[in-house]
């Protein structure tokens, strides 16, 4: 089972994405974090997030990047924190990003075939406006091509609205 | 408590309007004006609301308020902190609000609440 779950900044849709895989009844819960620590902001935002998965019974698997390369438990639920986290880690690696669209792609395929229910967490970034310099305009494409390339195979897609699960494909939970 | 929100610029305010009849001058601007009127409009400008105290003050009010999350995430902290504070602004108001909806090019789409209003 392949879950997408967009939405804004603040919407809440980690929250609902968090439920998603405790609701799943599946007791093995890996939580794949992307995001990289590098100031005092993000360190703030991991922690908000720890707080919030609290007791809900994750193993936290660090996964800034070669999501490919990651192996998860068979029928494992996981949840992937998220999606523009982790192409922003890709495309603007240091060893220059080639081939990051199709890496991340297979690194989805790969763990939601092996998990028995993967949620990915992705932005909704593309509704304000694309006055952007072209390197953020092409990773931004990139984002919304992961987006629409993962929706085709999920077999739900939700976008998270002010706290509401709005549901685009599968059935409305 | 109703709660309307939608990118800028979709119709929010005329849709409430047109919808309960109300005029301009019953539309508030401000945390304290909306102590007194059925109408909130720009609600994203006051993401630091004290919403209880609001909504013990007039618990029938419509609140209207941009979705301001939907971007690149800002570069400047304050616009990044801004944005957060009112995603969360809103989705506690959504938890207490008896209907939501989501205006989009005019249009509105129910999120929560089942009965007609107006």
């Amino acid at each position: 089972m392949l879950i997408l779950v967009s939405g804004g900044s603040g919407s809440g849709k980690s929250e609902f994405a968090e439920s998603l895989v405790t609701a799943s009844g599946r007791k093995n819960r890996i939580y794949l974090a992307t995001m990289r620590v590098w100031d005092a902001e993000s360190a703030r935002r991991v922690e908000r997030h720890r707080q919030m998965r609290a007791g809900k019974g994750f193993a936290t698997v660090e996964c800034p990047a070669g999501l490919e390369r990651r192996d998860v438990p068979e029928g494992a639920a996981v949840l992937l924190e998220d999606l523009s986290n982790l192409w922003a880690n890709e495309y603007f690696s240091p060893e220059g990003g080639e081939g990051g669209f199709d890496r991340v792609l297979a690194g989805v395929e790969q763990v939601a075939a092996r998990a028995g229910l993967l949620v990915v967490v992705t932005n909704e970034l593309c509704s304000d406006g694309m006055d952007y310099d072209p390197a953020t305009l092409a990773w931004l494409e990139g984002l919304a091509g992961l987006n629409r390339a993962i929706a085709a195979k999920a077999d739900q897609v939700y976008e998270v609205v002010c706290g509401i699960p709005v549901a685009w494909k599968g059935e409305r939970v | 408590m109703i709660l309307i929100i939608g990118g800028a610029g979709q119709g929010k305010l005329d849709y409430v309007l047109r919808k309960t009849g109300y005029g301009p001058d019953q539309v508030a601007h401000t945390p304290e004006e909306a102590k007194q009127k059925p109408v909130f409009d720009g609600l994203e400008q006051w993401p630091h609301l004290d919403e209880g105290e609001l909504l013990a003050a007039n618990p029938e009010i419509i609140l209207i308020c941009d979705e301001v999350g939907c971007g690149v995430v800002p570069v400047d902290p304050a616009q990044r902190a801004w944005r957060e504070a009112v995603g969360r602004l809103c989705c506690r108001l959504a938890a207490r609000a008896g209907r939501v909806e989501r205006v989009f090019c005019g249009l509105p789409m129910t999120l929560k609440g089942e009965t007609s209003w107006n």
